[in-house]
């Protein structure tokens, strides 16, 4: 056994003593809550001077975590190209209010809806090949939004992006200041949190999980793979689609610099480090990202590449069920291989006849 | 388009379908052993691109001008060096989670990827290097075909590496181990081959290759960046699928391909939709022939 | 001393416990086999003996060596041979190739002496060794699997289901040579589900039933024991007699 398992074991065994009675089980669940609710709010008690663009883009990025989650955490489907959507959900509204006098809230829906369309249209072709191919035509994919996003002047504007609409506002209050956003921001999060989570319950949900667990016994149980598969990079390009117009909004541009690989890339990270699947986690790596991606920009500028693909790294090779301790089951792979009690409810693995 | 600029375009084609294929070399070999897509190439490929740069300047500095010996000794180096450098990436991101579900080694791949052009990013503060003009650049004239003496060379260069690559893989004693262990792990070790010495190999194998590409690259085009890695990797594996993924000398065939299909997009649209079309063509292999022109062993991993 | 003696091997699949604590002994030059219903511990047993599954428990020694836990490759080097269940021969590479990397261990010249050897075992191999090994029949791939398993001479040869899934015919041809492996002198280690003709190729046997031996006997008293009789071999007492 190498180094690397042995620390495993430790951390699974460590995770395994652990019984939580069930009393502390709900005060530390409602201790959570209450926390969450401090911690949103917080902009509002520390005056919302306090770098108030961050908060808005922790709950972007939550958002995008929770998106990408349905994906990856979910279905099981590594795709590197998912801040594509997030472009077609900033371009089509700077399009829509520039030249067609769209207001946000108009504008956000039709991004959500044509980011479902990009999806059904490269995700129909691609989705029925292996993961491993799935993640480069993704990829792939990213590249050519990039591209266009940069040379397609007419309806992008370019390099420079597409700026100058007039103010948005909601119910008659104009987003005037950073601040101003957050809470749409937030309430996005907290729509994709609660809509993500009642999928996951969901038949639909269901369906996602065995296909991740065993494509093959999946599609030998009846469930319509490549049609649930693409449900589920339906769903995640919602969250981006919408997210990324009040992000072009917040920005008062859209320019193809924000839909770079490395950006799908982190967005991948933050879903990683969260924890797949889990809604908690994913929201608190996003936060993560943010509080270090902007702490990298200020002190330490290009550093921020080599932290996150080692943090990603340790992540997936230490802790793969996340960094966030949500979930204290560790994965049923490393059940099988680590733990060999059987009173711990060890998967069954077929044994070698003979 | 005339016949002598069809001709040109298709020569200019070889000569970066050649790196392109020297590049994919090392996917296919790595995914014919492991059956995992390794993200780092592309890294490795950059790295040993940026390798070159630093020993051309070094042997400059001692006054080691010579154009040939220069490329030789930098290639030799920054090969072995980024073969090193592929061998702590099997040990760290791949080997660990030999078990693991399809997903874990593909994100730990992508994480080494990203670290690597990372840290080229913060070492040379993201500024593009160049690389010392080697050979004169007067143009040599073959018939109607007007190339560089340089391009010429990486050409004759890249498809020696691969022949080579592939003689050493169907001759020798370790190219046979490798094979067997790529058909079948379980009965190479019990034919006494170390299969996990034999995995290492083919990652050190596969970053040397890159590295030779990446070195290539710069002596051609002169100039390497930090972004590199991830448009040649992203093309290069386009390649291996398309030579077959698995197939070494599959590699040579979608190199090549791939080099001639993007020097004609680049002369029909706009040169900046370049790399979109690259993309595309990606795109469309993986959808309609995932099993690539040569139409060999796709593996199952799914 | 024993050839190869196993003592209290244990095996073990995550919850599932394949193999619980059994020894045998194989001597030098005798033939072995080891009987027992589908999913008894067989094949666990020899894998574990192999090196290709890490024993949970137990010792395996092989001439003077302690070999329990080493990894399969140098067990393969240390002079057992293990032919697999489902043959596993290369087969994107060509028969002649297959042989050598049966002699992987050995030297150049020694490898192009067992070739010759095997060849002489298999002559039907020679008129075709530059065919690729996945184009032969079951019952040829079982040959090249067994050609290849000979190339270094072993000291142990351990073969797991020979005839499975081959022609009554093909499965007779196997057991011919195999019964000249044996009386070159080369020990052997059988699992077979065909009791029968285990019984007739080796000279003593063990009886497996959920991982733990359960009967054990030279091949004669094997025959004539009734558990044998009923479970393995498929008639009572009652019509025996």
């Amino acid at each position: 056994m190498d180094y690397l398992s042995a620390a495993r074991e430790r951390l699974i065994r460590a995770q395994a003593r652990v019984t939580v009675p069930p009393r502390v089980q709900t005060a530390g669940r409602y201790g959570f809550y209450l926390g969450a609710l401090v911690f949103a709010s917080a902009p509002y008690w520390l005056g919302g001077i306090y770098y108030p663009d961050i908060w808005t883009d922790m709950a972007l990025w939550g958002t995008i975590g929770l998106g990408l989650n349905v994906v990856i955490g979910f279905a099981g489907l590594l795709d590197l190209g998912y801040m594509a959507f997030y472009a077609i959900g900033g371009y089509v509204f700077a399009n829509a209010a520039l030249y067609h006098g769209f207001s946000l809230w108009e504008a956000m829906p039709i991004g959500a809806v044509l980011s479902v369309v990009a999806s059904a249209i490269i995700g129909f072709p691609t989705l029925r090949v292996r993961g491993d191919y799935l993640a480069i035509m993704t990829l792939g994919f990213g590249g050519i939004v990039y591209y266009a996003a940069q040379n397609m002047t007419s309806l992008t504007g370019g390099y420079n992006g597409l700026f100058g609409w007039k103010t948005q506002s909601i119910l008659g209050h104009p987003f005037a200041s950073p601040i101003d956003f957050y809470p749409l921001a937030l309430g996005l999060t907290v729509v994709a949190a609660l809509v993500t989570r009642a999928l996951r319950g969901s038949r639909v949900g269901r369906a996602w999980s065995c296909i991740k667990d065993d494509e093959v016994a999946a599609g030998a149980a009846g469930i319509p793979i490549i049609r649930y598969k693409l449900y589920a990079y339906m769903v995640g390009a919602v969250w981006a689609g919408l997210a990324g117009a009040i992000f072009a909004v917040k920005q008062n541009i859209v320019s193809p610099e924000t839909f770079t690989f490395n950006q799908s890339f982190f967005a991948v990270a933050v879903v990683i480090m969260g924890g797949m699947g889990s809604i908690t986690g994913v929201i608190l790596g996003g936060v993560l990202y943010v509080v270090i991606a902007e702490w990298m920009v200020t002190y330490t500028g290009t550093l921020s590449g080599v932290i996150f693909s080692s943090l990603l790294l340790l992540v997936v090779l230490l802790r793969p069920q996340g960094l966030i301790p949500f979930r204290p089951r560790p994965p049923r792979w490393l059940l099988r291989h680590y733990l060999e009690d059987p009173a711990r409810g060890t998967a069954g693995v077929s044994q070698p006849d003979g | 388009m005339s016949l002598q600029e069809l001709l040109q375009q298709i020569a200019n084609g070889l000569v970066v379908g050649s790196v392109y294929g020297l590049i994919a070399l090392g996917y296919t070999m790595v995914y014919g052993i492991v059956r995992l897509i390794n993200f780092a190439q592309g890294g490795l490929y950059e790295v040993g691109a940026y390798l070159g740069v630093f020993f051309f300047t070094l042997m400059g500095k001692f006054g080691l001008q010579y154009p040939i010996p220069a490329v030789l000794i930098t290639l030799v180096i920054s090969m072995t060096l980024t073969g090193a450098l592929a061998f702590v990436v099997e040990r760290v991101a791949y080997r660990p989670l030999r078990n693991a579900p399809l997903l874990a080694p593909l994100v730990s791949s992508l994480a080494m990827f990203f670290l690597l052009i990372s840290v080229v990013q913060v070492v040379t503060g993201a500024e593009p290097l160049t690389y010392p003009s080697v050979l004169s650049p007067a143009p040599l004239h073959l018939g109607p075909i007007v190339l560089s003496p340089t391009s010429l060379i990486i050409f004759f260069a890249a498809i020696l590496l691969m022949v080579g690559m592939q003689q050493f893989v169907r001759r020798t004693k370790v190219g046979k181990a490798m094979r067997a262990t790529a058909a079948n792990r379980e009965a190479a070790a019990l034919m006494g081959i170390n299969t996990t010495r034999i995995v290492s190999l083919t990652f050190v194998l596969g970053g040397a290759m890159g590295a030779a590409a990446g070195i290539l690259y710069g002596v051609n085009y002169g100039t390497v960046t930090y972004d590199m890695g991830e448009f040649g990797g992203l093309v290069a594996f386009t390649a291996a699928v398309m030579g077959g993924i698995g197939n070494v000398p599959g590699a040579l065939v979608g190199g090549l391909t791939v080099g001639v299909l993007s020097s004609f997009a680049s002369t029909f649209l706009p040169n900046q939709w370049n790399e979109a079309i690259v993309f595309a063509i990606l795109i469309l292999i993986l959808a309609i022939r995932p099993q690539g022109i040569l139409g060999e062993r796709v593996a199952e991993r799914a | 001393m024993s050839l190869l003696r196993v003592s209290d091997l244990r095996v073990r699949y995550g919850a599932i416990q394949a193999v619980r604590g059994i020894s045998f002994q194989v001597e030098e030059g005798e033939c072995v086999t080891i009987l027992g219903a589908n999913g008894a511990g067989k094949s666990s047993t020899l894998r574990a003996v192999a090196g290709l599954h890490r024993p949970s428990g137990g010792s395996v020694t092989f001439g003077s060596q302690v070999v329990t836990g080493e990894p399969a490759h140098r067990i393969a080097r240390s002079g057992i041979s293990l032919v697999p269940e489902g043959r596993q021969v290369f087969g994107t590479l060509t028969i002649r190739e297959n042989l050598e990397l049966g002699g992987y261990v050995q030297s150049a010249s020694a490898n192009g002496e067992a070739l010759e050897r095997v060849l002489g075992i298999f002559p039907a191999f020679r008129q075709r060794l530059g065919a690729l090994a996945g184009t032969l029949s079951g019952g040829e791939q079982q040959m090249l699997a067994l050609g290849r398993a000979l190339m270094t001479r072993p000291r142990l040869l351990m073969m797991d289901e020979p005839s499975l899934g081959l022609a009554p015919i093909v499965a007779n041809q196997i057991f011919g040579i195999l019964t000249e492996i044996v009386g070159s002198g080369i020990a052997v280690l059988l699992v077979e589900q065909n009791v029968h003709r285990a019984l007739q190729v080796a000279s003593r046997g063990y009886v497996l039933e959920l991982g733990e031996v359960v009967l054990e006997g030279t091949a004669a008293s094997l025959l004539a024991d009734d558990h044998v009789r009923l479970a393995y071999l498929g008639h009572g007492m009652g019509e025996a007699e």
